[in-house]
């Protein structure tokens, strides 16, 4: 029992390991095949399949890991309990950096959709609970539903991510935009 | 003589061809081609002279969609004095055009020269609206305009995406989009 247990905990530890090394490789070279991928990160070539069948399934795994995180982080930000248009910044400057910090990853924004969506349509990451405290306190328009102001922040710093990353804006001029933009879109008047 | 008829009915057969594959493609993408064949009324050979393959067919009939979706936002009344009124026309267009050829659009993403031109075209119905707004002090002038039109493109596809996946009705997208759009793009109190 003991063993099994320790057993599967070093391959999930394995597999963390093994996308996390991914992340870097990508970082540097966003075109690397699984086989470079291994090379580079220092992973045996059967280390790295005995996780992901395939490019694809690692590519999915990548998104999957990065939305858990940035759902993470976003919880620490709204566990600080400070006004709306405060923690909005945070969420604002924070997406950038995740943003910046994958960028291999942003053309597949849309293959995280299935997996945030239900989420949000649930009401179960930390960011629409606030909201929808932030509703019944009357800080956020009470004119729209909870699951409409999530979504449309969610694609308004998506689309932010995005013209960072083709260099429209600069990182610090970005966060400020969006901040303003996440603010006005939400506070209640 | 002979060449004008033969350049008038070539014209013609493109014209019917690009119709029936705009009704049909627009509304489902993964039609097949024989089925627009078909609905187009054109004999086979003649059809497969003007479009060789499935690729050609879809970006023609991408360049075609953007064309009305650009007729289509430039007849929106835009109402000078009335910001707000403007917004609710414009966005109004704009999901029209989303909910009539939402799944061909989302499926040329990343795959279209003509889809990712219009993204950006300086001609745009949107960006005029923008600049003239702007101009007249109705619109916020602390966002970059490109900017400004960004959030108009991620508020529409959420309202759009929200329709598709049943979360929201039209008609609350209509009014949630508009409502967005004014607290975003006015000037800030």
């Amino acid at each position: 029992m003991g063993d099994e247990g320790s057993q599967r905990r070093d391959a999930l530890a394995n597999r963390q390991a093994v996308i996390d090394a991914a992340a870097e490789v990508l970082r540097e070279d966003p075109e690397a095949t699984m086989v470079e991928i291994a090379e580079q990160a220092g992973l045996g070539r059967s280390t790295i399949y005995r996780h992901f069948a395939s490019r694809d399934e690692l590519f999915a795994a990548l998104v999957t890991d990065v939305a858990a995180r940035s759902i993470e982080r976003t919880g620490e930000i709204v566990a600080r309990g400070v006004g709306l248009e405060q923690t909005l910044r945070a969420i604002a400057e924070l997406s950038i950096e995740i943003g910046l910090r994958y960028p291999f990853l942003h053309a597949l924004h849309r293959e995280a959709l299935p997996v945030v969506r239900p989420l949000i349509r649930e009401g179960e990451t930390p960011f629409v609970a606030y909201m929808a405290a932030a509703q019944e306190r009357g800080e956020l328009r009470s004119d729209q539903p909870v699951r409409w102001i999530a979504s449309v922040q969610n694609a308004v710093t998506i689309a932010m991510v995005g013209d960072v990353l083709s260099r429209r804006f600069e990182r610090a001029e970005a966060a400020r935009i969006l901040g303003d933009s996440l603010v006005a879109m939400a506070v209640a008047r | 003589m002979a060449e004008d008829t033969l350049r008038a009915d070539a014209e013609r057969n493109r014209r019917l061809i690009i119709d029936a594959a705009t009704r049909i493609l627009g509304r489902e993408p993964e039609a097949s081609v024989q089925e627009v064949v078909d609905e187009s009324g054109v004999g086979r050979t003649t059809f497969y002279r003007h479009f060789p393959n499935r690729d050609e067919l879809l970006e023609a009939v991408t360049e075609e969609v953007m064309d009305r979706a650009r007729r289509r936002a430039a007849e929106a009344t835009i109402v000078a004095g009335d910001p707000e009124t403007s917004i609710r026309n414009l966005s109004r267009a704009l999901l029209d055009v989303g909910f009539e050829w939402g799944p061909l659009i989302a499926s040329r993403e990343g795959a279209s020269e003509a889809f990712e031109a219009a993204k950006v075209s300086d001609e745009s119905p949107t960006l005029i609206f923008l600049d003239e707004g702007r101009e007249r002090g109705e619109l916020r002038t602390d966002f970059p305009r490109d900017w400004m039109r960004s959030l108009v493109q991620a508020v529409a596809l959420t309202a759009i995406e929200q329709v598709a996946a049943g979360d929201v009705t039209r008609a609350d997208a209509y009014r949630y989009a508009a409502d967005t759009l004014i607290s975003a793009l006015l000037p800030a109190r």
